[in-house]
């Protein structure tokens, strides 16, 4: 048995984010590319919280870069929990959730991702993963 | 087009898209099925680990939708739940994407083995497509969804999968009249009168389709499976094509056919209440001279008969006390040789004067119609309709049929210790609302100006999408190589072929053909004729004008002497009011031979005209404005 906290491309938690998130940057004068993901569990009842120090360590959400020094590098990709947040997000820093997160559509987190590529060169940088820190889940 | 033609693709399977990052560990089976194993596990087990999300960033030249002379190679990527199924593709894949619509797909492919037939229906379908030129790569995603239904032909052995996205399920998923409400993108106008949310039976697809109905604008899950909504709003266009950019022979225009275009949408909200009217009759009465009591022996109206006589007015009632002057005690006279005796006893039980004033209240039952006709200028002669209704909830019967309370005391004869506030206006105690004197009100219960506001304009948003859509029917199609740069609402142009469009798409659809290494996009444009950049409306509930005044006739309370020389044989019984007595048989003016009355105080209200009681329909002109925002066309021989 794994989580059920997950990452999702709706609220209401129906869609599960299984394949790479696609974003599209031009080569020349590329704008910024934002998306929303939805971290949580369809599963009410239960709650995660990191595995380190339950209830007392926030959850948390890093870049991974897989392949540095090739791609596209961390500092492309800001992560915050609002909109407004991505403006003034530092690019490639982890993003900190609540030390409790519970299941259920209620209780799932927004997580805004916005990608400005600075590479500007043509091809599929896949490199980059978003990762939560080992994560404890139990009933609530 | 002729430097794009199918030839010049070529295709491949190389899932990873030119080699960069063929790891997905986050992707694991493992993690998709955990993901939906809603109540697996049992209830209290503790599970560590990680979640992890992709990203897969695209950087594209413009290069790689350049139509000049070249070649272009592609390649799909296709997720079947948590397996890779590009290398087993046949035939060709389609995706098709639509305004308010899921978008769907279908896909061929080899399957591995009997058993995973049983497994394809539910799974996710992720589509990519990575494009090559000489030098540029561009990886996209054309589908997220899940498989809806397989079909096997067993003997090609091949297996048809048909998949679409949640576009049905996201409203479904909503547990709230706020979350639906934040899947239209605050663009859709919400009326708790017309169109409730209940927490009770919530059914928030229902909900949704009936919002859905009045945004400027449409809804789609996009590539990506994320949900947009998509504002009708036709700005300068994000790319134009060029005929060398376009198929040859795929240009099309689609006019609007005239039922989609009426001459004229006509929205109205009837919103049913009542009209509550107040009417106020001022009387009086005096009695006969003295020397009447003396020569004719007439009788003395009794203070208890005049109260019985007022209180007992069917449909009305006595504003406050009225004024009943008794006679001061004493001795009139004589007349004669006799005399009309007052005694101190029995002055107080006479009514020698009174004025009072005597008031109805009753409801009337009005629809008003609150409508508008938007013109569209269709060739259709008929016009379409929005229609709508609500009803107030006031219990106007209980309204008109409630007694006044008493401003004095039922208790204390003096020093009251609560005595009443104020200067006694006679209506105390009757429920609200009170309508002016002698006027009406319009009483619309439970039903708030705000909320008569929402529901004018949620009547009027209707009309307005309806008008835009049907104006949206006019359209532009055309093809060109695989262009997955647009999503539903995006502005593009055309220039090819004699025919200039600028508008917005409505529909697309994706072909990549596996055995021929063809690949085409297909867009519809919506090129309205509107009036306007944006589609979107301002409507106002007028307040119809309610100038009801009543002056109603007070009766002609006098003295009818019966028995008598004096009477008059054959009175208009509605003019018989006041006192009606008759003349003592001893008197010398006693006539047995002329009529004599029921000895009685008779008062005839006026009628109520039927004008002012009978079901009344009102109708007040909406203040609006509505634009649709136009596209552009034209055609050159």
């Amino acid at each position: 048995m794994a989580l059920s906290f997950f990452f999702h491309t709706d609220a209401a938690l129906t869609t599960p984010v299984v394949a790479r998130l696609p974003f599209v940057q031009a080569v020349a004068d590329p704008v910024p590319a934002d998306r929303v993901l939805y971290f949580g569990s369809p599963r009410s009842g239960r709650i995660c919280q990191a595995a380190s120090d339950p209830g007392v360590d926030p959850v948390t959400i890093a870049i991974a870069d897989a392949n540095s020094g090739s791609g596209s590098p961390t500092g492309d990709v800001r992560l915050a929990l609002t909109s407004g947040g991505l403006d003034t997000a530092v690019g490639g820093d982890p993003l900190t959730l609540p030390e409790t997160i519970a299941g259920g559509v209620a209780g799932a987190v927004a997580v805004h991702v916005r990608v400005l590529d600075s590479t500007h060169a043509s091809g599929v940088n896949r490199d980059l993963t978003l990762v939560t820190n080992t994560l404890r889940e139990v009933n609530a | 087009m002729a430097a794009f033609s199918a030839g010049a693709y070529d295709h491949a399977f190389d899932i990873d898209g030119g080699g960069a990052g063929s790891g997905m560990a986050a992707f694991s089976a493992g993690a998709y099925d955990h993901a939906f194993d809603i109540d697996g596990g049992g209830a209290g087990s503790v599970e560590t680990g990680t979640a992890s999300a992709g990203l897969e960033i695209s950087v594209v030249s413009p290069l790689v939708f350049s139509s000049a002379s070249g070649s272009i190679s592609w390649a799909p990527s296709v997720a079947v739940g948590a397996a890779d199924v590009s290398a087993r593709l046949a035939g060709s894949l389609k995706i098709s994407a639509a305004e308010d619509a899921a978008r769907v797909a279908t896909l061929t492919l080899i399957p591995a083995s009997a058993a995973d037939l049983e497994g394809y229906e539910g799974q996710t379908v992720t589509i990519d497509v990575t494009l090559f030129r000489p030098g540029q790569t561009a990886s996209f995603r054309l589908f997220t969804g899940s498989v809806e239904r397989s079909e096997f032909a067993l003997a090609e052995r091949l297996v048809t999968l048909s998949c679409r996205d949640g576009w049905q399920e996201r409203p479904a998923a909503c547990a709230s009249a706020a979350e639906v409400e934040a899947l239209l993108g605050g663009l859709a106008t919400v009326s708790g009168k017309l169109l409730p949310w209940s927490n009770a039976k919530p059914d928030p697809a229902a909900y949704f389709s009936g919002l859905l109905e009045t945004i400027p604008g449409a809804t789609a899950i996009d590539s990506g499976g994320v949900w947009q909504v998509v504002p009708w709003t036709i700005g300068a266009p994000a790319a134009t094509f060029s005929a060398a950019e376009v198929f040859d022979g795929s240009v099309d225009i689609i006019t609007a056919a005239r039922a989609d275009v009426p001459a004229a949408v006509r929205a109205t909200l009837a919103v049913r209440g009542h009209r509550l009217h107040s009417a106020e009759v001022d009387v009086d009465w005096t009695a006969v001279d003295y020397s009447r009591y003396i020569i004719d022996g007439l009788p003395t109206l009794p203070r208890a008969t005049v109260l019985g006589a007022l209180n007992g007015i069917d449909g009305w009632e006595v504003r406050g006390d009225p004024v009943i002057v008794a006679p001061t005690p004493g001795s009139y006279g004589p007349i004669q040789g006799a005399y009309y005796v007052v005694s101190a006893e029995h002055a107080p039980s006479i009514c020698q004067s009174f004025t009072a004033t005597l008031y109805r209240r009753w409801y009337q039952e009005i629809e008003i119609v609150h409508a508008i006709t938007i013109d569209l200028g269709g060739a259709s002669s008929r016009d379409d309709s929005i229609n709508a209704a609500v009803s107030s909830d006031f219990d106007a019967s209980a309204w008109e049929s409630a007694a006044r309370a008493t401003a004095v005391s039922e208790i204390y004869a003096a020093n009251d210790p609560h005595p009443p506030t104020g200067t006694p206006t006679g209506y105390e105690g009757l429920p609200e609302p009170w309508p002016p004197t002698n006027g009406a009100v319009d009483h619309l219960g439970n039903i708030s100006a705000p909320e008569l506001q929402a529901a004018v304009s949620q009547v009027v948003a209707r009309a307005m999408r309806r008008a835009a859509a049907g104006q949206r029917r006019r359209s532009v199609r055309f093809a060109r190589p695989l262009d997955p740069r647009w999503e539903v609402g995006a502005v593009l142009a055309i220039d090819a072929g004699g025919v200039a469009a600028t508008g917005q798409v409505s529909e697309i659809e994706h072909e990549l053909d596996i055995d021929s290494g063809a690949l085409a996009s297909t867009f519809t444009l919506a090129v309205p004729a509107g009036n306007g950049a944006v589609t979107g409306y301002t409507a106002t509930a007028g307040t119809p004008a309610n100038t009801v005044t009543h002056a109603l006739t007070a009766p002609d309370l006098g003295n009818w002497v019966g028995a008598s020389y004096d009477t008059l044989p054959d009175p208009d019984e509605d003019a018989v009011q006041g006192f009606l007595c008759n003349v003592d048989p001893l008197s010398d003016n006693y006539d047995d031979e002329a009529p004599a009355y029921v000895t009685q105080f008779r008062i005839v209200m006026p009628d109520i005209a039927a004008p002012l009681r009978d079901p009344l329909t009102v109708e007040s002109p909406i203040t609006a404005t509505v634009t649709i925002a136009s596209g552009n066309l034209e055609i050159a021989f």
